[in-house]
């Protein structure tokens, strides 16, 4: 009857405490430790928490964790490095102009400086945020500069001298560079 | 005896706490983005891709007990953002995205900004990669 009872009263105790936790968060959230981004991203880190207007927020503030279950720093479960191949890691991401939508509307305007750097950067499959980053960041961005694989122009000749046109659509065998003489 | 009478304190102080907590949670209510989009899909070459034709927003309160917190991701998914000066203020709210139709999301907010202030509702799609395939906005006062 004794060990009966202790058991309730354990038994009663733990359901409370959990109860009583569990409600207390009205719901858990996935708190994202920036630690264990820094890792892997630690100039990144650096740059974010010491200098900028972005100083006071953290990873998960624009990047959220698709992976919760690992934690580098303290338990080195690398069990995440054997996730699919597809398993998109913090792929989840604000852009810079949701926060930041007046630069949107500042690269409609055809004299803003940074338009053409912008479209380009598009044009090309460069991400947005990437487009941003490459200049508002003093790290090292994975940003890969391209280039067409076959460039064409058509080249017209006459008295007044050589106008050199480029051709905007150049894919080979389509648009070859022409020479026309006048 | 006294550490009888201790048990049965500490049994019935916890037990309060869970009924205060709980009360708690069942009496008071937390402000949320009731979010309603409307998702339609267009043909782009070979490929269907979702086009948010409608995105309409507003406050409203939920039971804290319920409240609505970060959610895992979703791969596609129809996730919502609530911008306010600048600020990311949701949780992470997503659902999976199955298709054309009328998505009703309920996003809790991680700050709650003064009554009557106006905040920026993105309602984006997201491929099984977790790029963005669509996007709309709304402006709403909450």
């Amino acid at each position: 009857m004794k060990m009966y009872a202790r058991f309730l009263y354990l038994a009663a105790g733990m359901v409370s405490l959990s109860f009583t936790f569990a409600t207390i968060g009205f719901g858990f959230g996935h708190p994202c430790d920036p630690s264990n981004c820094r890792e892997c991203h630690a100039r990144v880190y650096e740059e974010f928490t010491a200098t900028g207007a972005h100083a006071n927020l953290t990873c998960g503030n624009c990047h959220q964790n698709s992976d919760l279950n690992y934690s580098v720093p303290i338990s080195f479960d690398f069990s995440w490095l054997h996730a699919p191949a597809d398993t998109p890691h913090s792929a989840i991401s604000v852009r810079c102009a949701d926060c930041h939508p007046d630069v949107l509307d500042e690269l409609q305007n055809e004299s803003e400086v940074h338009r053409r750097f912008y479209t380009n950067s598009r044009e090309l499959g460069i991400s947005p945020n990437a487009a941003c980053i490459a200049c508002h960041t003093h790290t090292d961005v994975d940003f890969r500069r391209m280039r067409r694989a076959y460039v064409s122009y058509n080249v017209r000749c006459s008295r007044a001298g050589y106008v050199v046109r480029w051709n905007e659509s150049d894919d080979l065998g389509i648009n070859r560079t022409g020479f026309e003489n006048t | 005896m006294i550490k009888k009478s201790l048990k049965y304190i500490i049994l019935v102080l916890l037990v309060a706490m869970m009924v205060v907590v709980l009360t708690h949670g069942y009496l008071n209510t937390g402000k949320v983005v009731k979010v309603t989009a409307t998702i339609e899909e267009v043909t782009v070459g070979e490929h269907k891709i979702p086009d948010i034709t409608d995105v309409d927003a507003g406050a409203d309160r939920i039971r804290l007990i319920s409240y609505p917190k970060d959610v895992p991701p979703n791969f596609p998914g129809v996730y919502v953002h609530v911008i306010c000066a600048s600020n990311r203020i949701e949780h992470w709210t997503s659902v999976p995205y199955t298709g054309p139709g009328t998505y009703n999301i309920t996003a809790g907010l991680r700050f709650i900004p003064s009554d009557g202030t106006k905040v920026r509702v993105i309602v984006a799609v997201t491929d099984e990669k977790g790029n963005r395939i669509a996007m709309n906005t709304t402006d709403t006062v909450i």
